[in-house]
């Protein structure tokens, strides 16, 4: 006050110029709001028992988040360069410190959405993540759904319902004639038809509350290459201990078939665990054919992740807020740029309020790092 | 005594619109470096029994980076005191803010009844297993 007091009596209150107070006002609030976000993050994180923190299962690549740490540090940088380049009257040079900042910035964005692709491959997504072993097993039907009516599409392309494509294509098979070998479409047709069988089966039995999480699991990992599917009236299927079948689904080795394609009887460990011997009469549904179409690797191993959808919408929420900061100021930093040679010193005050609001996006991203990144993985040895 | 080295660029600030002290900003620009090299090195340090101390460290790194970019690249150190007028009152709320969410999720003054709980409670060995899925 005492220095303004001397100096002239026609400014008053604070000696700055009234953009930046402005700024700066605005970044206060910016704190807040950031706070806001953090401190419920932090909060959570404290109050949820089991909260992942595990970084293989919430995809948190901490390379990635060093490396953008490094790059807005980097711009920020290159921002406080251009700044002093402008008060130094050298707009050639501001101009190419500002470009070379846009060009972090889109670095920045690009490792970003790397990240979220990786967690949107991997459905660490609000809402979508099993909680407990039902939701698990949920999320490996749904998955499977999905796989198989994307493929039904691929085959029969067309508008028409789930169900009446499935109709369309088994109007489409037709029995080999003797000695002739498979057509590759009909083989891709059965192939599909077994995997709908096998979908069918896993979507009846989890519903039926008839699998374990564990059971699933051992499914997913023996896999549904070769499977194949005997349904049958007559021969009656003959479990080993007796028990008498109507449907066994089971994964062929190399040598079944090799029994199979011969029509030589053979024994099937079947998906359920009995062994069952396969007669050449047999009404075989479906042979799942690795080579014609695999499903099984787009199904991803079932996880259950406690407080999974609460950590995935924190880590959106101040990710993408961030990020939506991060493209407000390329705006600003745009808008300079697109005066090409007329920037001047009358930008100089645009200049410094870009460069302030850049610095806040950087010192947001100073604090998400450790608490996003850094902070869990410690955390995890609890 | 932030006021020492404010007082000559204070002179310049009236007498040019923007003042522009000097300052080595390539200098801080590698403190930054070093100290996200530092928080990325703490991260590979395990230890069970020094846990807290490296998470302080963590985020005392993180308050460093912090005061280094609001110091030095915003130019709070050659600014008036208009900036405490300004920050104060936020910081405060901010705090605030936080004090006021605590109690509602992270104190459990009753049994916490949520299914995830419930799920963790039984199965003491899961986190075992997590372990191994992990890798």
């Amino acid at each position: 006050m005492a220095q303004t007091h001397g100096t002239t009596s026609v400014k008053m209150g604070i000696p700055i110029s009234r953009a930046k107070l402005g700024m700066w006002l605005f970044l206060g609030t910016e704190i807040m709001f950031f706070t806001a976000f953090i401190g419920t993050y932090i909060v959570c994180f404290f109050g949820s028992p089991g909260w992942p923190t595990d970084t293989h299962q919430t995809h948190i690549n901490i390379a990635a988040g060093g490396i953008n740490t490094f790059v807005l540090i980097l711009s920020s940088y290159f921002v406080v360069v251009a700044h002093e380049a402008m008060g130094l009257r050298d707009f050639a040079k501001a101009r190419k410190f500002l470009i070379m900042t846009m060009a972090l910035a889109f670095v920045f964005l690009g490792i970003k959405t790397y990240e979220y692709k990786g967690k949107f491959d991997h459905n660490i997504l609000p809402g979508k993540i099993a909680e407990d072993d039902f939701q698990a097993m949920d999320n490996v039907v749904k998955a499977m759904k999905t796989a198989v009516e994307r493929e039904l599409d691929s085959l029969i392309p067309g508008t028409e319902k789930p169900y009446e494509k499935q109709a369309a294509l088994n109007l489409k098979i037709t029995e080999p004639k003797a000695g002739e070998a498979e057509s590759a479409e009909q083989r891709t047709y059965r192939a599909w038809q077994g995997w709908n069988e096998e979908f069918n089966r896993l979507r009846t039995e989890v519903s039926g509350n008839k699998l374990t999480l564990k059971d699933v699991e051992e499914r997913l990992e023996t896999g549904y290459a070769h499977t194949i599917i005997v349904d049958t009236k007559a021969p009656v299927l003959k479990a080993a201990d007796g028990r008498e079948l109507t449907h066994v689904a089971g994964t062929l080795e190399d040598s079944q078939i090799e029994a199979y394609k011969a029509k030589q009887p053979f024994t099937l460990k079947a998906h359920t665990g009995e062994t069952v011997s396969i007669a050449p009469d047999n009404l075989v549904t479906a042979v799942i054919p690795a080579e014609v179409i695999d499903l099984g690797h787009e199904i991803h191993h079932p996880f259950v992740m406690p407080y999974g959808n609460l950590f995935a919408s924190c880590y959106f929420l101040m990710t993408a807020f961030h990020a939506i900061h991060v493209l407000v100021g390329m705006t600003m930093f745009a808008w300079l740029l697109m005066q090409g040679s007329a920037l001047n010193e009358t930008w100089s005050d645009f200049m410094e309020n870009a460069g302030l609001y850049w610095h806040f996006v950087d010192l947001v991203w100073i604090f998400l790092f450790p608490l996003l990144y850094i902070l869990p993985g410690l955390m995890r040895a609890v | 005594m932030s006021h020492e080295p404010a007082a000559p660029n204070a002179v310049a600030a009236h007498a040019g619109h923007d003042a522009h002290p000097h300052v080595n900003y390539f200098a801080i620009f590698i403190a930054l470096c070093v100290c996200t090299g530092i928080s990325i090195l703490l991260d590979l340090f395990e230890s069970q029994s020094l846990r807290w101390v490296i998470v302080f460290l963590v985020i005392s790194v993180a308050v460093a980076k912090a005061m280094f970019v609001l110091t030095y690249f915003m130019h709070l150190k050659f600014e008036g005191n208009w900036k405490f007028i300004i920050l104060l009152p936020t910081t405060i709320l901010a705090i605030g803010l936080m004090v006021a969410l605590t109690p509602d999720i992270a104190l459990h003054y009753y049994t916490p009844d949520v299914p995830q709980v419930h799920q963790e409670a039984p199965a003491a060995p899961a986190p075992a297993a997590d372990h191994g899925h992990g890798h």
